[in-house]
């Protein structure tokens, strides 16, 4: 048995890398901008004047700076000797896909730098430029198509971009620096396109980066239980979870342990009583229960049962109440009780039906069995077949159920926690996946990869436990 | 056996008889002295530099002060700490020639709460802490760019001038900002080795990103104990800071002998003894715990939530139900670049297809205001002469008509042949998901546009990816809102060509040499009566031009206990919380 334990548990680590690998490359996959989201979404731009361009751009290379997105994702990179190993500078998202296209489509990555950087250098040379009555046009047009240009691959319509660049900086003579690098941009495209070296596309490279990289200064972090800053409100992580965690966990432990509680003896009832009268009305209470939309009835019961409208002032409307150092125990027990009545029930009903069909099919099962045609006909009571012979038999779907449990206990019910106010895990956590919260996403999804593993470990040990016939020597 | 399964079968089917004498709420006599107030989510922190959230900047003001302040009942720039408001005058010489210099004097009684006074090297240390490359206040940064020096008078610590780099009129309220105390989040005073003509000089400020100090100050300032935990969030406002539960409640506690009470305007009453604000997400919940008297306000209630609370009898004596506007704008908006919209007269016949006293009644309930520009009708800057573009489907039939906008194929939707190619009056109408109203207004312009041959395609998507789309001008017509200053909003984030770029404000691509040149007159103007005669002139063209068509000023829907009197404003979310005060009706 303990052999088997440390055979698992020496599988967790290699399980939770991969786990970590995946979600880190979804993460990069998702659309959205987290350094955009963590600047607040505000346009940057307001502040004035000629370095307005500029200071917007610095705010933003300075947040992702910040957020560690200026490193290299991984440690290694497959993809073909066409892209250089400094792609991963572009901090824009968007940017960065389009060189990638053009990339692809012309595989010489010097003439695309080349020509890439000249946009940005005749951006430069219009904000220093002079201005005056006649500059104003061109200078828009030169201004808008730079914008596009830094967005664009398809060859029709960069060709238009920069012919319109070129002839709107020729149209006045305040633009001759202006004019200038527009030619250039345009001999740089034209090379670029013309010194095309598309094979190198197919030729596979690995490029190596080394350590410090995103993944392995977040995994190193991690594994020491440093889980980063939160981009939201720059809290550290644990700190946010170490506030949510416990209410969340006491929720759900006391809402599964009553569910267990209830659903348990329902199905063996049921499963015994096969059929009756009392068998169907459960059933179907059960199922009545089971398909009320959980939101609708969190409402309901707020408004009804907790202001005086309807003369049933019987629960607090929200939170978890206000407790003092001068409480006692009992008091303190008493009002965060009355607080968790609501939402414990509403964790509660839902899974009932599902729960006790389950504990009913099971005892079923078993009872057709001939070890129980062979207690019954020894001439044991009922009540003996039942709880000593079948009931242990049957637990083999309850306790897989347990086992996606442990998970669930940590992961929060969103619903019920926003609509009561419950500052939990549920709630951190949607509002982590909403703002492209990645250091909360990802230690969240290791959490409960990790339980899920405990999990599916304690669900193995179980299974021997009330089975006999199942043994780890 | 039997009992068993007959305990259960009662616990389902009557779960409320086991808790009916559960609760006895304790109701105290009225309490008028601790207001509960209902915030929708924890801010996500309360240093008034570094945060945010409007919630954060709701409850952080109650802590700390700024020079310059909004005046509540005119919306006018009001002195705080500062005495008056600032002496401006340009810059004659020297470096900054051409710049601004706006001369600050700090109240003599202003003081800390260890008794010290308020003097200029709290509000230099207050510019350094945003300055500083590694705070946690990049969205707020870039507002400080013009910033050149800050020269304290010699003879008087109190006194101060703020040098700026260039003129601009909103440099007096960036310039009148917060002030934080020295003595408490930099008692080492290791930010004097800086100044803040280096901290905001390239390449200079690059350097600092490097330097042990400025990383050790950062690190410190950003902390949590500074951002959230009691004795790190000190100011000289009228409340200290008490607890902050996460996700349940923040309690702020009046301070004893604060030096404010000897003052007698506006910006210093502070009736409650207590503020806690309970944090409630859910709207629904939100209204029933004001019905019961757990929170005592809540604004921005859910349009139809409100209503009903209009018509319920049962509220009435109890909950006073308001709706100012606030201050914020919506409209639809054109792609001028689009050729379908480039022609005016489309646009036009646009915008007398928009029924907008419908669409407010049907979705608003009638209560937003409706605007024929950016600006609050109640602003003195706002254009009055500005005649709306009235519901009139025969005026939008006779404008296509004129510009050749015809139904040749007979599909019910009118075409017209640009560029060689025949193309269909059909627009696209970018919404991002999940919003409503948006989504209905877009139905009932549909219904309306389809009367004069325009064929109206609402695409919903997903936040991020309508943000990107925006950014692209990847839309033809799209449903927008903007907030707006309370005093003048600064045109040119939104109008100016400059921002029409890709990732700008300006999705439009509105503006031309003129428009562009009359925004930078406005932005640097400094005599309000002159910059208000411009900002009317600017409001005219962008009427005229149609770049969009402006829809509501949203109403702001409050519900207060009437225990509680306390006067309305248009600044989120309100009201100030410090003034309410007992209702009379309470004394008797």
């Amino acid at each position: 048995m303990f052999s088997y334990i440390l055979k698992r548990l020496v599988f967790f680590l290699p399980t939770m890398l991969i786990i970590s690998v995946l979600t880190f490359a979804l993460s990069k996959m998702a659309p959205g901008d987290p350094v955009k989201l963590a600047l607040g979404n505000r346009d940057t731009g307001e502040a004035g004047g000629a370095s307005e361009k500029i200071a917007g751009e610095k705010a933003y290379l300075e947040m992702a700076e910040q957020l560690g997105l200026t490193l290299p994702t991984f440690y290694l990179e497959f993809s073909s000797q066409a892209s250089p190993d400094t792609l991963y500078r572009f901090v824009k998202k968007p940017e960065r896909d389009n060189l990638e296209r053009l990339i692809s489509m012309y595989g010489n990555w010097p003439q695309i730098e080349a020509y890439y950087n000249q946009i940005h250098r005749l951006e430069l040379a219009l904000l220093r430029s002079k201005q005056d009555s006649t500059t104003f046009e061109p200078g828009r047009i030169v201004r808008e198509n730079c914008g596009k240009l830094l967005l664009e691959y398809k060859d029709r319509n960069v060709s238009l971009y920069v012919s319109e660049v070129v002839k709107a900086s020729s149209r006045t003579a305040l633009f001759a620096e202006v004019h200038t690098e527009a030619m250039k941009l345009q001999e740089n495209y034209n090379r670029m396109k013309a010194e095309a070296s598309l094979e190198k596309n197919y030729i596979p490279d690995v490029k190596w980066y080394g350590f410090n990289n995103q993944y392995h200064r977040w995994i190193t972090n991690f594994l020491k239980l440093d889980f980063g800053i939160s981009y939201i409100d720059k809290r550290p992580v644990w700190s946010k979870i170490k506030d949510a965690l416990p209410w969340t966990l006491s929720l759900n432990i006391i809402a599964i342990l009553i569910s267990y509680l209830i659903a348990i003896p329902v199905g063996v009832y049921s499963a015994r009583h096969k059929d009756s009268v009392m068998d169907r009305i459960l059933t179907i209470k059960l199922f009545i229960l089971n398909s009320l939309p959980v939101f609708w009835i969190a409402t309901l019961l707020i408004t009804f049962l907790t202001t005086e409208e309807y003369g049933m002032d019987w629960f607090p409307t929200f939170g978890l109440g206000d407790v003092t150092e001068d409480m006692s125990w009992m008091e303190i027990a008493y009002e965060r009780g009355i607080h968790f009545i609501l939402p414990v029930f509403c964790l509660t009903y839902g899974s009932l039906a599902y729960l006790s069909r389950q504990m009913r099919g099971g005892v079923l099962s078993v009872l057709r069995q001939d070890y129980i045609r062979t207690a019954r006909a020894k001439g044991l009571a009922e009540g003996t077949v039942m709880w000593k012979h079948a009931f242990r038999n049957s637990l083999i779907p309850i306790i897989t159920i347990f086992a996606s449990l442990f998970p669930a206990a940590i992961s929060g019910a969103f619903i019920i926690e926003n609509i009561f106010s419950i500052p939990g895990m549920g709630k951190v956590a949607f509002e982590g996946l909403v703002a492209r919260d990645y250091p909360m996403v990802f230690t969240v999804m290791m959490f409960s990869a990790f339980l899920t593993l405990i999990g599916t470990l304690v669900a193995d040990l179980l299974y021997a436990v009330v089975d006999p016939r199942i043994s780890y020597k | 056996m039997r009992k068993i399964s007959l305990a259960v079968l009662i616990a389902l089917t009557v779960p409320s008889l086991f808790v009916t004498s559960c609760k006895s709420k304790k109701k105290s006599s009225v309490n008028t002295t601790v207001i509960n107030a209902r915030s929708m989510s924890d801010p996500d922190m309360l240093n008034p530099i570094n945060l945010s959230s409007s919630d954060g900047r709701n409850i952080s003001s109650l802590m700390f002060q700024a020079l310059l302040g909004i005046d509540q009942d005119n919306y006018q720039i009001t002195p705080v700490l500062a005495v008056s408001r600032p002496q401006i005058s340009t810059v004659e010489e020297g470096e900054f020639k051409g710049g601004m210099k706006l001369d600050f004097e700090i109240r003599p009684e202003a003081q800390w709460d260890n008794g010290t006074p308020i003097t200029a090297d709290d509000y230099i240390f207050t510019l350094k802490s945003i300055l500083n490359p590694l705070t946690n206040c990049q969205p707020l940064k870039p507002y400080y760019e013009w910033l050149g020096d800050v020269v304290v008078d010699s003879a008087n610590n109190r006194k101060f001038s703020v040098i700026a780099r260039e003129k601009y009129f909103k440099i007096e309220e960036f310039a009148g900002g917060y002030v934080i105390p020295e003595y408490i989040y930099d008692p080492g005073k290791t930010m004097r080795k800086f100044s803040v003509k280096d901290m905001n000089t390239e390449p200079k400020r690059q350097a600092l990103k490097e330097n042990a100090d400025i990383i050790a100050f950062a690190n410190q300032f950003n902390s949590e104990k500074f951002q959230r935990e009691k004795g790190g969030i000190v100011g000289s406002g009228p409340y200290a800071f008490e607890n902050w539960t996460t996700g349940q409640n923040i309690t702020l506690v009046r301070k004893k002998n604060w030096w404010g009470d000897k003052i007698k305007t506006r910006d210093f009453l502070a009736y409650p003894e207590k503020i806690v604000f309970k944090m409630i997400n859910d709207a629904n919940t939100a209204v029933t715990a004001l019905k019961d008297g757990q929170v005592d306000e809540i604004h921005g209630i859910e349009a139809k939530l409100f209503e009903e609370l209009l018509k319920n009898d049962k509220v009435k004596g109890k909950i006073r139900l308001e709706s100012p506007s606030i201050f914020a704008y919506s409209f639809i908006g054109f792609n001028l670049k689009n050729p379908k919209l480039s022609e005016k007269s489309v646009r036009e016949a646009f915008a007398h297809c928009v029924n907008k006293k419908e669409i407010n009644d049907v979705l608003g309930f009638g209560r937003s205001t409706l605007v024929e520009s950016f600006v609050h009708p109640s602003q003195k800057h706002y254009n009055a002469d500005l005649q709306p573009y009235n519901y009139d489907l025969e005026a939008a039939r006779k404008l296509l008509d004129e510009a050749g906008w015809k139904d040749s194929d007979g599909d019910g939707f009118r075409d017209k042949v640009i560029n060689g190619e025949k193309t269909k009056l059909s627009l696209d109408f970018k919404i991002p998901s999940g919003n409503k109203g948006r989504e209905q207004t877009g139905i009932l312009l549909k219904e309306e546009l389809k009367k004069v041959g325009i064929d109206l395609v609402i695409t919903a998507r997903e936040w991020s990816v309508y943000l990107q789309d925006m950014d692209k001008k990847n839309f033809e017509v799209t449903y927008g809102g903007f907030t707006m200053s309370s005093t003048m909003s600064d045109p040119k984030q939104q109008w100016h060509t400059s921002a029409a770029v890709t990732g700008g404000s300006n999705s439009f691509s509105f503006g031309n040499a003129m428009t562009d040149k009359l925004i930078d007159d406005i932005r640097s103007d400094l005599n309000d009566e002159s910059r208000s005669a411009k900002y009317k002139e600017f409001q005219k063209i962008i009427h005229d031009e149609i770049p969009c068509v402006f829809m509501f000023i949203p109403a702001n829907r409050l519900g207060i206990n009437k225990k509680f009197d306390v006067k309305l404003t248009m600044i989120d979310p309100g009201y100030v919380y410090s003034e309410f005060k007992a209702a009379e009706s309470n004394q008797e």
